[in-house]
C-alpha cells in the first residue's frame, strides 16, 4: 500500500515536473533570416484553396500576402477557388473563379473536403497525406524547403498582343542537379487585383462587396496535371522548351496578369520549382 | 515443435476458456444509413446528390470485463460517412481501444479513454455520435485514492482526429477532495464541501519561423462545491496562459473562465442560477486547427436544450473566445387537488437565458483588438460586451387532465443574433416566438396516440413556421408517426418538409424507418453544432446491445 | 491437431454461452451521488429485492415521461415487491447543476445519480436513452429495454413481478 502511495507520488511529480510552462513576453515575432538569392534560386510554390463565400478565407488570403511580403520573389502564390463556397451563387456571388484544372486539383488533394481554407507548399507530403496545410503552418513548411538546394530552373517570357487580346509564352527549363524522376512542366495565367464580393466572418457586414482578390487562377495552359518534359531521367545543363499562345477571356485585365510556372515529380506531384513573371511590367 | 506448439496451444486454449468463463463478454452496435434523391422543391438536382446515393455510419463496441479487468474495442464503418459529418469521417476502421485493471486501489488504463477535470473547462474528452464528436485520449490514465474521500488523476495522451491522432501531447493532473470523507470530524456536518484542483498542459513544436510560440502551453483551475442541506453553491475558476491558436487569430493573451452557480431544491420545487464569463478559452491539441475536431477542453452553454422541432431551429453554440451570460431555472410542481394543480397536479418549468459578447479594448493607441501576434486586447472582468448573442425564456406547463389525457404547453422567446453565431445566412438579429402544444391520449390499454402542434412566428430570416405531428404508440413495440413542417412565412420560397416514421422496438433492439424531407438547420448538443444539410431520402437506424 | 481444434471448439462455445447468458452481473464503476460524493455501482443495495436503473437526462422528453409514469404507480410497487428505482443521469456540465432541481421539482421519489464522464453508460453499452435494466436479488441484470412508450411502465412491472 505504502508502495503505491509512493509511487502515485513520484508519478504526480514527474507529471508536474515535466510539464513546464511556457510564458512568452514580448515581442512575439523572431526576426526572420531570409537569405537573399542570387542567380538561380529555388522558389516555392504556395497554393491557398480558397472561396469567395468561404468567411474565414480572408485570413488565410492575408497570411500569403504577408509572406509575399517576407520572402518576395523566392515565393509564388496562386489563390484556387474550387469546392462548394466557390461555386456561383446568389446575386452577389456571381463571378465563376473555378477552373477545370482548379477543380481536379480539389478532388485528387481532397482540399474543399478538409475544410476552407487551406493550402499546399509544394505539394509535400502527398505521399503521406499530410500535405494540406492551415495558413499557420505555411511559413514554417516555406523556411524547411528554402534550405534545399534549386534542381532545376524555369526562365519564362511573355508578350501581350493587345489587338486580339492575346499571349505568347515560352519558358525554357534548364537543369541544375541530374535528376532520375519524370517531370511535369504546367503554366498557369493567374490575375490580381480583381474587385468582387467576398465574405469574410470577421468584417461587420460580413459580405464585403469591393473586395480586392489577388493571384487567382483563371487557367492552366497545360491541363490538369501539366505537360511531360519528355525524358525519364536529365542531366545537369539540360535544356527543354516550351511555348504556348492563348487568347485571353475579355473580362481579364492585361495589365493585372501574371504567368506561374511550375515543375513537379509527374509520380509524386512534389513541386520541385516555380517562376512568375507579370505580362507587362 | 509440433508437439509443442500444440501443448502451448492446448494451454492457451484453456487458459483462454476459463478466463472467458469468469468474465462477461457484452456490447452494443448502432447504424444510421440514408438514401438521398432529388428534390425540386429544395432545389436538390442530380449535381448536388452525393455519388454514392446510399450512405452509412456504424460502430460497434465490444467489451470484456471481469472484476478487476476490463478491455474494449469500437470498430466504426463510415462508408461513406453521413451528409452534413465531416468527410474526413469516410473509412473503417478500430478507433477505440483499451484496457483498464485496478490494482492495490491504482486504476491503470492503457489505449484510449475518456475523461473529464471538474466542470470540463480545463479538459474534456468525450463522445456524442450525432454530432460527430469524438476526442478521446489515446495514452495512459492513472486514478488513484490515497485516503478516503481523496481523489486523485492523471493521464498523458493525444485526442482522435478523424482516423488519425492530433500532433500535441497533453498531460493531465486533477485532485479533489471531499472534506467530509476526509477528516471523519466532519462526517455529520450539515455542510458539505468538494474542493478540487487541476494542472492541464499541452505540448506542441514550434516550427513557425516568423512566430515564436509557447511550446507547453499550460492551464491551471480551481473549484469547490458546497452542499448545506437543500442548498448547493459551486464555482469553478480556469486559468490558461498564452496559446496563440488560429482559433483566436494567434493572439498572446491569457484566457480565463469562470462558472458559477447556486441551486436549492426540495421535493417539488427547485430552483437554479448559473453564470459564466469565457475569455480566450478555446484550446486544442493543434494550435493550426479550427473548428472544436481537437478540443481540449468544453465550454457549456447555459442555455436549454429543447427537444421540440421547431424550438430547436436557432440553437445557441459556445463562443470560445469570449463571451458572458447567465441561465436561471425553476421547476416546480403544483400540488394536486389544488385550484391550478387540479386533480393530479400541474408541473412548471420555466428557464431564462442568455449570452454576451465581453468588454474587449485596444492594448495600446497602435494595436488593433486581435492583430495576430500581439497580446490580442484587454478586458474588464465585470463589464458586458456591446453585442447580445443570445437571450431566451421559456414556459412549460404540463397537465394530467384525467386518467386518458395528458397536455402540455410551451412558450419560448428567442433572440438569436445570426451575425455572431455562425450558422445561418442571414445577418442580424432573430427574434422568433414558439409555441408548442402537446396532447397524449390513451385510447386503451397500451395503445397511445400523442399530438404535437407547433408555430413559429418571426419577422427574420425564413418568416413564420407552422408544424404538426401525430405518434401512435403500441406499447411495448411499435410506433408510427406522420409530421409536417410549412414555411409559410417564408418570402421566396414556401415549403412543406413532409416526413412518415415507424420503427420497432424489442429489449434492447430499435429499428427505425423514415421517409420524407428534411429542412437545411444546425444541431447542436451542449454548445457543440453541426450543420445538417437539407434533405429529401429515406432513413434507416438500427441500434442494438447485448 | 485433433486436441486443437478441441480446444478451440470448447472456447468458442464457452464464449458463445456466455454471451446469451441471461444474467450478466452489474459492473462496478464510479459515479457521483447528487451531493457531489464518489460512488461506486456497488453500493447500490436493496436488502435482496429488485433494484430498477434507469438511464436519463434533462433534456431526454420520454425518459421523463418514463420517471413520471413509474413515480405515479411507485408506492403501489414498493408495496408488492419492495423494488427501488435508481435514476441516472448523464447530463453534462452544461446542465448537471440542474439536475436535482429538476428531479426535485418534478417530485421524483428515486435515488438520483449522476454519471457525467457517461463512465456507466459506456460500461453497460447503452447507445440511446431512455434505457433501463432490471436486476434480480443477485444485482445481476435480468431484463433490459430501450427507449419509451406510453404504457411500457406495465411491462417492466410484469418483469418485476416475475422476480
Amino acid at each position: 500500500m505504502k508502495s503505491i502511495n509512493y509511487l502515485f507520488s513520484l508519478l504526480t511529480v514527474l507529471t508536474i515536473s515535466f510539464t513546464s510552462c511556457d510564458v512568452i513576453e514580448g515581442p512575439f515575432t523572431e526576426d526572420i533570416v531570409v537569405n537573399g538569392c542570387e542567380g538561380k534560386c529555388r522558389k516555392i510554390f504556395l497554393e491557398d484553396y480558397t472561396g469567395h463565400k468561404c468567411g474565414n478565407c480572408p485570413r488565410a488570403a492575408e497570411k500569403a500576402a504577408e509572406l509575399k511580403d517576407i520572402y518576395g520573389d523566392q515565393l509564388v502564390v496562386v489563390a484556387v477557388h474550387a469546392g462548394f463556397f466557390a461555386w456561383p451563387s446568389g446575386t452577389h456571388f456571381t463571378t465563376d473563379f473555378t477552373t477545370d484544372a482548379g477543380d481536379e486539383w480539389d478532388t485528387q488533394f481532397g482540399n474543399s473536403t478538409a475544410g476552407n481554407p487551406n493550402g499546399m507548399v509544394n505539394r509535400t507530403g502527398y505521399t503521406e497525406a499530410s500535405h494540406i496545410l492551415q495558413h499557420s503552418q505555411w511559413a514554417q513548411k516555406i523556411d524547411e524547403l528554402l534550405q534545399l538546394e534549386p534542381e532545376v530552373y524555369i526562365e519564362l517570357a511573355a508578350s501581350y498582343n493587345s489587338s486580339n487580346h492575346s499571349i505568347s509564352i515560352s519558358s525554357i527549363t534548364e537543369i541544375l542537379q541530374s535528376i532520375s524522376a519524370p517531370l511535369n512542366i504546367n503554366i498557369l495565367i493567374s490575375e490580381s487585383g480583381i474587385i468582387a464580393y467576398q465574405t469574410d466572418y470577421a468584417a461587420d457586414p460580413q459580405e464585403i462587396e469591393d473586395y480586392e482578390h489577388n493571384h487567382v487562377m483563371r487557367k492552366s495552359l497545360t491541363g490538369s496535371w501539366g505537360v511531360d518534359l519528355g525524358q525519364n531521367t536529365y542531366k545537369a545543363g539540360d535544356l527543354i522548351e516550351t511555348s504556348y499562345n492563348i487568347d485571353l477571356d475579355e473580362n481579364w485585365i492585361a495589365e493585372n496578369i501574371s504567368i506561374v510556372a511550375f515543375i513537379s515529380n509527374t509520380n509524386t506531384y512534389e513541386v520541385i520549382q516555380a517562376e512568375e513573371i507579370h505580362l507587362i511590367e | 515443435m509440433k508437439k509443442i506448439l500444440c501443448g502451448l496451444l492446448f494451454c492457451a486454449g484453456n487458459i483462454l476458456a476459463q478466463g472467458i468463463q469468469n468474465g462477461q463478454v457484452s456490447g452494443n452496435f448502432q447504424s444510421n444509413s440514408q438514401i438521398y434523391f432529388e428534390d425540386t422543391d429544395l432545389g436538390i438536382t442530380a449535381d448536388n446528390l452525393p455519388s454514392e446515393v446510399f450512405l452509412t455510419n456504424s460502430f460497434a463496441n465490444i467489451i470484456y470485463s471481469t472484476k478487476n479487468f476490463s478491455a474494449g474495442i469500437r470498430y466504426e464503418a463510415n462508408q461513406n460517412a453521413l451528409l452534413g459529418f465531416d468527410k474526413r469521417y469516410n473509412g473503417e476502421a478500430i478507433t477505440y481501444r483499451y484496457a483498464q485493471f485496478k490494482k492495490d486501489g491504482l486504476d491503470i488504463t492503457v489505449g484510449n479513454f475518456y475523461e473529464q477535470f471538474g466542470s470540463g473547462m480545463i479538459l474534456r474528452a468525450y463522445e456524442e455520435r450525432n454530432l460527430g464528436y469524438d476526442n478521446a485520449f489515446d495514452g495512459v490514465r492513472l486514478k488513484y485514492s490515497p485516503t478516503k474521500g481523496v481523489y486523485l488523476k492523471s493521464l498523458v495522451g493525444r485526442q482522435r482526429l478523424y482516423f488519425d491522432k492530433a500532433e500535441g501531447i497533453v498531460r493531465g493532473i486533477d485532485g479533489e477532495i471531499s472534506l467530509n470523507e476526509t477528516f471523519t470530524a466532519l462526517a455529520e456536518t450539515k455542510t458539505q464541501i468538494l474542493l478540487g484542483a487541476s494542472f492541464v498542459s499541452k505540448f506542441q513544436k514550434d516550427l513557425d519561423p516568423i512566430y515564436i510560440l509557447p511550446e507547453n502551453v499550460a492551464s491551471m483551475a480551481g473549484r469547490f462545491t458546497i452542499y448545506h442541506g437543500k442548498w448547493n453553491v459551486g464555482a469553478e475558476y480556469v486559468y490558461k496562459y498564452n496559446d496563440p491558436s488560429a482559433t483566436n487569430n494567434f493572439i498572446y493573451k491569457e484566457g480565463q473562465a469562470l462558472l458559477a452557480n447556486l441551486s436549492y431544491s426540495q421535493r417539488g420545487f427547485g430552483f437554479s442560477i448559473a453564470a459564466k464569463r469565457i475569455d480566450n478559452m478555446s484550446s486544442n491539441s493543434d494550435r493550426n486547427l479550427k473548428g472544436q475536431e481537437v478540443s481540449v477542453n468544453y465550454l457549456p452553454a447555459l442555455t436549454k436544450q429543447h427537444a421540440y422541432t421547431l424550438a430547436t431551429i436557432y440553437p445557441y453554440g459556445t463562443i470560445a473566445n469570449g463571451e458572458m451570460g447567465l441561465q436561471a431555472e425553476l421547476n416546480y410542481k403544483v400540488k394536486k387537488g389544488s385550484l391550478i394543480g387540479g386533480k393530479y397536479g400541474m408541473g412548471l418549468i420555466a428557464n431564462f437565458s442568455n449570452a454576451y459578447s465581453i468588454h474587449q479594448a485596444q492594448i495600446d493607441a497602435f494595436t488593433p483588438i486581435n492583430e495576430t501576434g500581439t497580446l490580442g486586447y484587454t478586458s474588464n472582468f465585470f463589464k458586458l460586451g456591446d453585442e447580445k448573442y443570445f437571450q431566451e425564456l421559456s414556459i412549460e406547463l404540463s397537465r394530467k387532465i384525467n386518467r386518458k389525457l395528458k397536455v402540455i404547453g410551451t412558450f419560448i422567446n428567442t433572440h438569436y443574433n445570426s451575425t455572431a453565431i455562425v450558422g445561418y445566412d442571414y445577418h442580424g438579429m432573430i427574434k422568433a416566438n414558439i409555441i408548442v402544444l402537446e396532447t397524449q391520449y390513451k385510447i386503451k390499454s397500451k395503445h397511445s396516440i400523442r399530438a404535437e402542434f407547433q408555430h413559429l412566428s418571426s419577422q427574420q430570416h425564413e418568416g413564420n413556421w407552422a408544424m404538426g405531428l401525430v405518434e401512435y404508440t403500441i406499447s411495448p413495440h411499435y410506433f408510427f408517426a406522420i409530421q409536417n413542417l410549412y414555411n409559410y412565412g417564408n418570402e421566396t420560397k414556401k415549403i412543406h418538409y413532409p416526413n412518415i416514421s415507424a420503427g420497432y422496438t424489442k429489449g434492447t433492439t430499435r429499428f427505425a424507418l423514415g421517409y420524407g424531407k428534411q429542412r437545411q438547420g444546425i444541431f447542436c448538443v451542449g454548445g457543440v453544432c453541426r450543420e445538417v444539410p437539407k434533405a429529401n431520402g429515406i432513413s434507416l437506424s438500427i441500434t442494438s446491445s447485448f | 491437431m485433433k486436441r486443437l481444434l478441441f480446444t478451440i471448439i470448447l472456447s468458442a462455445t464457452s464464449l458463445v454461452c456466455l454471451a446469451q447468458d441471461k444474467a450478466s452481473p452489474f459492473p462496478s464503476i464510479d459515479i457521483k451521488s447528487i451531493q457531489g460524493k464518489l460512488v461506486n455501482t456497488d453500493a447500490f443495495e436493496n436488502g435482496n429485492q429488485p433494484i430498477v436503473v434507469s438511464f436519463w437526462a434533462t433534456w431526454c422528453k420520454p425518459c421523463a415521461k418514463e420517471l413520471d409514469a413509474i413515480s405515479e404507480v411507485y408506492e403501489e410497487w414498493q408495496e408488492e415487491t419492495g423494488v427501488k428505482v435508481i435514476a441516472i443521469s448523464i447530463d453534462d456540465t452544461r446542465n448537471a447543476a440542474k439536475v436535482a432541481p429538476y428531479a426535485n421539482g418534478k417530485d421524483w421519489p428515486f435515488e438520483i445519480y449522476l454519471d457525467s464522464n457517461s463512465d456507466l453508460k459506456r460500461a453497460l453499452n447503452v447507445n440511446a436513452i431512455p434505457h433501463t435494466f432490471l436486476l434480480n436479488a443477485n444485482k445481476e441484470i435480468v431484463w433490459q429495454h430501450t427507449s419509451y412508450f406510453d404504457g411500457d411502465e406495465e411491462e417492466l412491472y410484469k418483469e418485476i413481478l416475475k422476480l
